[in-house]
C-alpha cells in the first residue's frame, strides 16, 4: 500500500514538473527564426487575401502534435479580419488584423479577448502548419457584424478552460469562442443559452477519450484543467468539428491546412488526428 | 499496478501537454530590433494615437465590414472601391507589429 501511494505521488509530481514550455510567462515560443515567422505570416496573410477572405479563422499549434491528444491537432485559433491600417508614421497598409481569446498570463483562468497581428500568431506556434476556415460571403458579413458590435464581447466568458465543453455556459476557450461567435452569426441571436442549445443539437464535439483517473489527475497538474463542465467523457470545440460544422450547414466557402513553405514543418507520423483534420 | 501507474503517468502526459492552448503572445521591443537586423520590412501601427486598445480593435473591423459591404455592393454592378486587384486583396509586404500593448481588459 505504502508503495502504491508512493508511485501515485511521484506520477502526480512527474506531471506537475514538467510543465508546458510556452505556459510559463506567456511569451512567443520562438521555435522558428523570427524571420522565418514573419515570413509564414505573410504567406498566411496572401493565401487568405488571394482566396478574397475579408475575415477566416486560423489556427495554430503551440505544442507539436505528439505533445496533444490524438483527437487535437490545433490548440488556438483566432479570427483574422482584413483591414487597412494606419501606421504611426501616417501610412495606409493593407493586411490582416487578429482577434483572439487568450487566457491570462498571471492568472490562465481568466481569458481577454485581444487583438494583436499575424506575426504574434505565428512566432506561438510550434509545427509550420495551421488550420484555415473561410467562410462564405454572407457569413463574412454576418461575422464581421458580430465583430464589430458589443455582442463580441457580451459572447466572451472569461472564465477560462482548457478544454472547456462548447455545450457549457461556465467556460470558454478560445475556439469554443469562435464557434460561438459562428453560432451567433447562424443564428442571429446573442443569447448564450439559446446558442449553447443550438450547439448542443447542432455540432458535432470533438470527443477525447481520457479515462477517470487521468481526469482526476488533470486538474491537479495544471489549473486550466478544471474539468467541472465535463461530466464523462471530454467534449470540446477544435479546427476539425468547426469546420465540419460550418461546412454541413453550408456556412463556408473552404477549409484546409496551409503549410509552410519556409518552416520544417513537423513530419505527420499518421495520427487520426491529423487524418482528421485533414478531412475537414 | 504497474499498468495502472504506467497508464496514470501516460494520462499525466496528456493532461499535461495537452495545449500550448490560447497562449498569449506579445511583441516586446526586442521584435523591432531583430526585425531590423534580420532585414524584415516592419510597421508599427498607430498605436501613438490617443485611442485605447478596444477602440482601435474596433475602428479596424468597422472599416473592414465597410470594405466588405463595398466590395458586396461592387459584385453587383457598382464601381469598384476597395482594393481588389485581380488574385485577391491587396497585401503590403510589411510585417505590422505593436510594442505597446497585450490586451484589452474586459469587463465581463
Amino acid at each position: 500500500m505504502f508503495r502504491s501511494v508512493a508511485c501515485l505521488l511521484m506520477v502526480i509530481g512527474l506531471a506537475s514538473c514538467s510543465g508546458n514550455r510556452t505556459d510559463t510567462d506567456g511569451q512567443p515560443s520562438d521555435t522558428f527564426a523570427l524571420q522565418d515567422a514573419a515570413d509564414f505570416s505573410k504567406q498566411i496573410e496572401r493565401e487568405l487575401a488571394t482566396r478574397g477572405a475579408y475575415v477566416a479563422m486560423v489556427f495554430r499549434s503551440g505544442a507539436t502534435q505528439a505533445a496533444l491528444p490524438d483527437e487535437i491537432y490545433y490548440s488556438h485559433g483566432s479570427f483574422w479580419v482584413y483591414t487597412p491600417i494606419e501606421t504611426d508614421d501616417g501610412r495606409t497598409l493593407y493586411g490582416y488584423a487578429v482577434y483572439n481569446l487568450y487566457h491570462g498570463i498571471e492568472d490562465q483562468t481568466q481569458s481577454d479577448l485581444v487583438q494583436d497581428w499575424p506575426l504574434d500568431f505565428t512566432r506561438a506556434d510550434d509545427t509550420g502548419t495551421v488550420g484555415i476556415i473561410i467562410p462564405n460571403a454572407a457569413m463574412q458579413a454576418r461575422i464581421l457584424d458580430v465583430l464589430a458590435s458589443d455582442d463580441y464581447y457580451e459572447l466572451h466568458q472569461s472564465q477560462y478552460a482548457l478544454m472547456s465543453s462548447p455545450t457549457d455556459l461556465r467556460f470558454q476557450n478560445a475556439p469554443e469562442f469562435i464557434l460561438d461567435v459562428v453560432a451567433s452569426a447562424a443564428w442571429k441571436t446573442t443569447d448564450r443559452d439559446q446558442i449553447k442549445v443550438n450547439i448542443d443539437a447542432y455540432f458535432d464535439e470533438t470527443t477525447i477519450e481520457i479515462g477517470g483517473f487521468g481526469k482526476f489527475l488533470a486538474p491537479i497538474q495544471d489549473v486550466r484543467n478544471h474539468l467541472q463542465d465535463q461530466p464523462g467523457m471530454i467534449h470540446t470545440s477544435s479546427f476539425a468539428s468547426i469546420a465540419q460544422f460550418m461546412e454541413n450547414f453550408d456556412l463556408s466557402d473552404e477549409s484546409f491546412e496551409l503549410v509552410s513553405d519556409v518552416l520544417p514543418v513537423e513530419v505527420d507520423t499518421g495520427d487520426t488526428a491529423s487524418e482528421e483534420d485533414n478531412k475537414a | 499496478m504497474r499498468i495502472l501507474m504506467i497508464s496514470a503517468f501516460g494520462m499525466a502526459l496528456i493532461a499535461d501537454s495537452a495545449f500550448a492552448q490560447d497562449q498569449a503572445s506579445t511583441a516586446s521591443n526586442d521584435v523591432e530590433g531583430a526585425l531590423s537586423t534580420q532585414g524584415v520590412d516592419y510597421a508599427v501601427d498607430d498605436s501613438a494615437a490617443e485611442e485605447d486598445d478596444r477602440t482601435r480593435a474596433r475602428r479596424y473591423l468597422r472599416q473592414a465590414r465597410a470594405m466588405a459591404l463595398q466590395t458586396q455592393h461592387d459584385s453587383k454592378g457598382e464601381p469598384a472601391e476597395a482594393p481588389a486587384p485581380s488574385g485577391g486583396l491587396q497585401i503590403d509586404d510589411e510585417v505590422m507589429v505593436n510594442n505597446s500593448r497585450r490586451a484589452i481588459p474586459e469587463e465581463n
